[in-house]
């Protein structure tokens, strides 16, 4: 698992954990639900449904942390300074996705992007003295584990995934140099 | 208003999105220039019937479609001449173009340059990928002279169009470069471009990860909002050419004489005589 030691989350209270780990899920459930529909326009359905079906794990996470909101008066954040300032966003796991992904490779993306989330989760609990952050983090990262668990289970590399037998591609992109 | 002294947000990023899904290829990056400009929009809190965004043709013109605001899916490389309408007859809009590097720098070059001359209120999003997608991968004028393709066997062998240099010479306010793949840096600048009372030209480094794969690797190489704004065009100038296009920020940002039509002071005139104020305008 990545470090990011430039996080800027140091004993931050809950109000902006909350704020700040709404706006990260909020992303991932975007590109989760955007990326599934454009994998099926491009006819790759099997991606389409890897990402479909991360989609409710993602929303189911955000339950967690809207079932804290009415409690709470968020602060707003500016979108740059949410925690992805100096680690990777959500969305940069996605710029290695392509219209033919093998099955294996849509979820080692989707792994990618729960990573990025216990990245963030696992950085606010080293970083937090207060018990109610600690508890709602606690119970975040309990679920990007149970996330994790599923992919890797699922991330087998099936015979697409052999280079030998690739998807045919009519019109297939050449790399240039 | 610095953007320290914005109001508390009450807008949502996805308030922006329309019903219609992008279909862009999976890893493009213009997925990414889309969510950034939600962002910017929902931070500034603008109303959603406030707001015009108009594009020519291209994959990144698709954008109209994408977003729950005022919209024009226009011709090849006609977006600044449809949003400088647009502008003139409704300056109490926010008005937004966007389109790619052909259509804005080739097709339209023109509308390009006078659009940066006017220094109307506009911001103008190049989504540059330094090819032709939709039509499957002609190189474009920031494509670099030695990339060989199926359409171009032997490269092009012209240097490359410098957009930002451009710009500047011709006599823009605001340019900035953004990464696609940097989201908060990227929607800093947007905001600060939407803002920006002026022209803003904003020229994103968006991959097209079908015709040009090797543009995946570009997250190695962008260096992230390590460009300060200089107001001085001088100093501009050598940052802009001083550049190995790598570098993100804003590169210039002046308080200039801003073209408006006269149909702004005159909003409650009838029809009949805004229009006489916009056409007359226009002929400039």
């Amino acid at each position: 698992m990545k470090t990011h030691p430039f996080l800027k989350t140091h004993n931050k209270h809950l109000a902006w954990v909350l704020a700040a780990v709404n706006e990260m899920i909020e992303e991932s459930i975007y590109y989760c639900d955007t990326f599934a529909h454009t994998l099926q326009a491009h006819h790759n359905e099997t991606a389409a449904a890897i990402f479909s079906a991360l989609s409710p794990y993602f929303k189911s996470e955000q339950e967690i942390v809207l079932a804290k909101l009415p409690e709470q008066n968020l602060p707003a954040i500016p979108p740059w300074e949410i925690p992805h300032q100096d680690y990777e966003h959500p969305a940069n796991a996605l710029m290695q996705a392509h219209y033919l992904m093998t099955e294996h490779e849509a979820w080692q993306i989707v792994t990618d992007m729960i990573q990025v989330h216990h990245c963030f989760y696992r950085d606010l609990i080293a970083n937090s003295s207060q018990k109610e952050v600690i508890d709602l983090i606690t119970s975040l990262q309990t679920h990007c584990l149970k996330c994790e668990k599923i992919c890797a289970t699922k991330r087998v590399p099936t015979k697409s995934d052999d280079p030998q037998d690739p998807i045919d591609d009519l019109d297939a992109p050449v790399a240039q140099s | 208003m610095s953007l320290e002294q914005i109001p508390v947000k009450k807008a949502r990023p996805n308030d922006y999105t329309s019903n219609e899904h992008p279909v862009w290829c999976p890893g493009c990056g213009h997925f990414f220039i889309l969510r950034a400009l939600t962002k910017a929009l929902a931070w500034l809190n603008i109303s959603k019937q406030d707001i015009g965004l108009v594009s020519g043709i291209g994959c990144s013109s698709r954008l109209p479609a994408y977003l729950d605001v005022y919209g024009f899916h226009g011709i090849h490389g006609r977006a600044l001449a449809l949003a400088s309408g647009l502008k003139l007859a409704r300056p109490d809009l926010t008005v937004i173009a966007a389109g790619g590097d052909g259509d804005g720098y080739s097709i339209g070059g023109n509308h390009f340059i006078h659009a940066c001359r006017r220094n109307m209120d506009i911001t103008y999003i190049v989504m540059d990928n330094e090819v032709y997608g939709m039509t499957k991968g002609q190189p474009s004028p920031t494509t670099d002279p030695e990339w060989h393709s199926k359409l171009a066997p032997n490269g092009t062998g012209l240097s490359s169009f410098n957009p930002m240099g451009i710009a500047l010479a011709s006599g823009a306010s605001f340019i900035a470069r953004g990464f696609s793949g940097d989201p908060n840096g990227l929607t800093k600048i947007l905001t600060e471009a939407i803002q920006h009372q002026g022209f803003s030209l904003v020229e994103i480094k968006s991959p097209c990860v079908t015709f040009r794969p090797e543009q995946k690797d570009w997250h190695k190489s962008m260096r992230l909002m390590n460009v300060t704004p200089f107001a001085n065009p001088m100093e501009a100038a050598q940052a802009i050419y001083g550049s190995d296009g790598f570098d993100t920020g804003i590169y210039y940002q002046a308080d200039s004489p801003v073209y408006r039509s006269e149909a702004s002071s005159k909003k409650n005139g009838t029809a009949s005589e805004q229009m006489d104020i916009i056409e007359k305008a226009l002929l400039v």
